[in-house]
């Protein structure tokens, strides 16, 4: 039957381009190779995010009177709403923690460099509309800490100069956090991000096809290489039931319960804080004063993006001890503002 | 040139209408039997969080809820007669004024009209 289809479109397509295209592709083998493995797995864990965020879509109601209940009839009355909704929250932070790893490996290995600047700026593009996905997505099931996170991360902008009042109002769509905030992030996380990342996705995918795979500095004396098909791509697939198994496992030992729905006058509760990915955004704000601290990370985003442009030394195939080190301090930042988050903040 | 005719009409679109305050400058919030000594009652006015507060003298005072840090609602202690903002820990006192950062801006304080067993809270003094 698949022949017969397959023998179908071979009379009719000339396929043979593609197929010498594939056959021909390689991926350079080295100790550090395994990293490789990530591109490919947050495009998996994506995949995901994208199928069950429609299915949710199927009984999600975008409003303030139904939100919450209708997350609650997903949850209760919906065959597997359970599960889907579960798989959507715990992929939501797989990917986040995905894409991190890709970028940081591919920081340290300096894939960065010449001619790959374009890849690496997109990258960071696309991390950062991935986490503006998590922040919209999260306001959705209308719970009181979804309400909070949302008023401080619609706050935010406020502290930019000049035109901040006007990028806050367009993202809360009102006086104050409300329905038209709830169906404006119901648009951006269902229709405009998802357009976006997957635009910046396939031109980011596409330049790592045309340019091909980056071999550290540090292994351009190793020749090996393997074939992208069969071999890489029947381990990546391995890679891929591994990665979901273990998403599954969280799902079923830790299923994602749903908060009561938020009653928008009442006070902000004790102990609240947000996911893991934001708790070093909320630690620097509760550190440093604010217009330091946004600007701060503000700045460090935007030199992050351009460091293929500053450091010419990688570009020139040197080593980079300065931008390595940089590329540490920025972890041990990170890394100590979300421990110190959770230190002093007791755990929910 | 042509550019500014779609942009200007996309983003005017997207800015919300603004809502006529006027009308809406003056809410009826609780009745005085209501109102214990030391406590707090919190109620929407201008499309944000207010609270309305019976102080321990007697007196009312109502200011706006909303932090002026990030804008999360901030909750009354009667122990200290003050308020606490849980996102990250900044403390008003009665009047409003910062106690504790982040927060730098005091919060709005609201007139308090007492009609009767009737309490409003309005933007402007009542010319009673
Ligand atoms: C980068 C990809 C995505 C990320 C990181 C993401 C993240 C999230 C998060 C964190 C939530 C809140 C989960 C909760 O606490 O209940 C959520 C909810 C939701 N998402 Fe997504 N999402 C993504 C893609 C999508 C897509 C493509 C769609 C549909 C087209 C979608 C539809 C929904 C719906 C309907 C909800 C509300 C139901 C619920 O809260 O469980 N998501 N998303
Ligand atoms: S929002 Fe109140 S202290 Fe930050």
């Amino acid at each position: 039957m698949t022949s017969r289809a397959a023998d179908f479109l071979k009379d009719r397509i000339d396929f043979s381009p593609v197929q010498a295209w594939v056959a021909q592709r390689k991926i350079p083998q080295h100790k550090h190779s395994f990293w490789y493995y990530f591109g490919g797995l947050a495009l998996f864990v994506l995949t995901i995010q994208i199928i069950t965020g429609i299915m949710l879509a199927f009984y999600y109601s975008p409003t303030p009177v139904k939100a919450n209940e209708s997350v609650r009839y997903i949850m209760e009355k919906v065959h597997y709403g359970w599960l889907i909704r579960s798989i959507h929250f715990w992929g939501a932070n797989f990917l986040i923690a995905v894409v991190l790893v890709h970028m940081f490996s591919t920081y340290f290995t300096k894939a960065y460099r010449k001619p790959r600047e374009i890849m690496w700026v997109l990258g960071v593009i696309i991390l950062a509309l991935i986490l503006t996905s998590a922040f919209t997505g999260y306001l959705l099931p209308w719970t009181t800490l979804s309400y909070f996170a949302t008023k401080i991360g619609t706050s935010m902008p406020l502290y930019v100069p000049f035109v901040g009042h006007f990028i806050s109002r367009l993202m809360v769509g009102g006086a104050d956090v409300g329905a038209a905030t709830l169906t404006r992030m119901f648009t951006l996380h269902t229709i405009v991000l998802p357009i976006l990342w997957l635009t910046i996705i396939a031109i980011h995918v596409f330049l790592s096809q045309v340019l091909g795979l980056s071999t550290p500095l540090s292994q351009r004396s190793t020749r090996d290489e393997t074939k992208l098909f069969p071999n890489f791509m029947m381990r990546q697939a391995a890679v891929w039931s591994g990665a979901l198994a273990v998403l599954i496992s969280f799902v079923a030992l830790f299923p994602e319960g749903l908060a009561a729905k938020v009653n928008p006058v009442l006070p902000a509760p004790a102990g609240i804080k947000p996911e893991w990915y934001f708790l070093f955004v909320f630690q620097t704000l509760r550190t440093f004063p604010d217009v330091i601290g946004l600007g701060g990370i503000t700045l460090g985003a935007i030199i992050w993006m351009l460091v293929p442009f500053l450091d010419r030394k990688a570009s020139n195939g040197e080593k980079s001890t300065f931008f390595t080190l940089f590329g540490v301090a920025i972890i041990v930042y990170l890394v100590t503002m979300t421990v110190m988050a959770y230190i002093t903040t007791e755990v929910h | 040139m042509i550019a500014a005719y779609i942009v200007y009409p996309v983003l005017r679109f997207f800015t919300p209408p603004a809502v006529a305050l006027g009308e809406v400058d003056k809410v009826f919030v609780t009745t005085l039997d209501k109102m214990g000594l030391n406590t707090a009652k919190f109620f929407k006015f201008l499309d944000k969080p207010a609270v309305l507060v019976h102080l321990p003298d007697g007196k009312y005072t109502s200011l706006s809820a909303k932090c002026t840090h990030m804008g999360c609602t901030v909750a009354f202690q009667s122990k200290d007669d003050n308020f606490i903002c849980e996102c990250h820990g900044s403390i008003f006192n009665i009047d409003g004024k910062v106690l504790k950062g982040p927060a730098t801006r005091p919060l709005p304080v609201y007139y308090v009209d007492i009609e009767g067993n009737k309490i409003y809270v309005t933007v402007k003094k009542q010319l009673a």
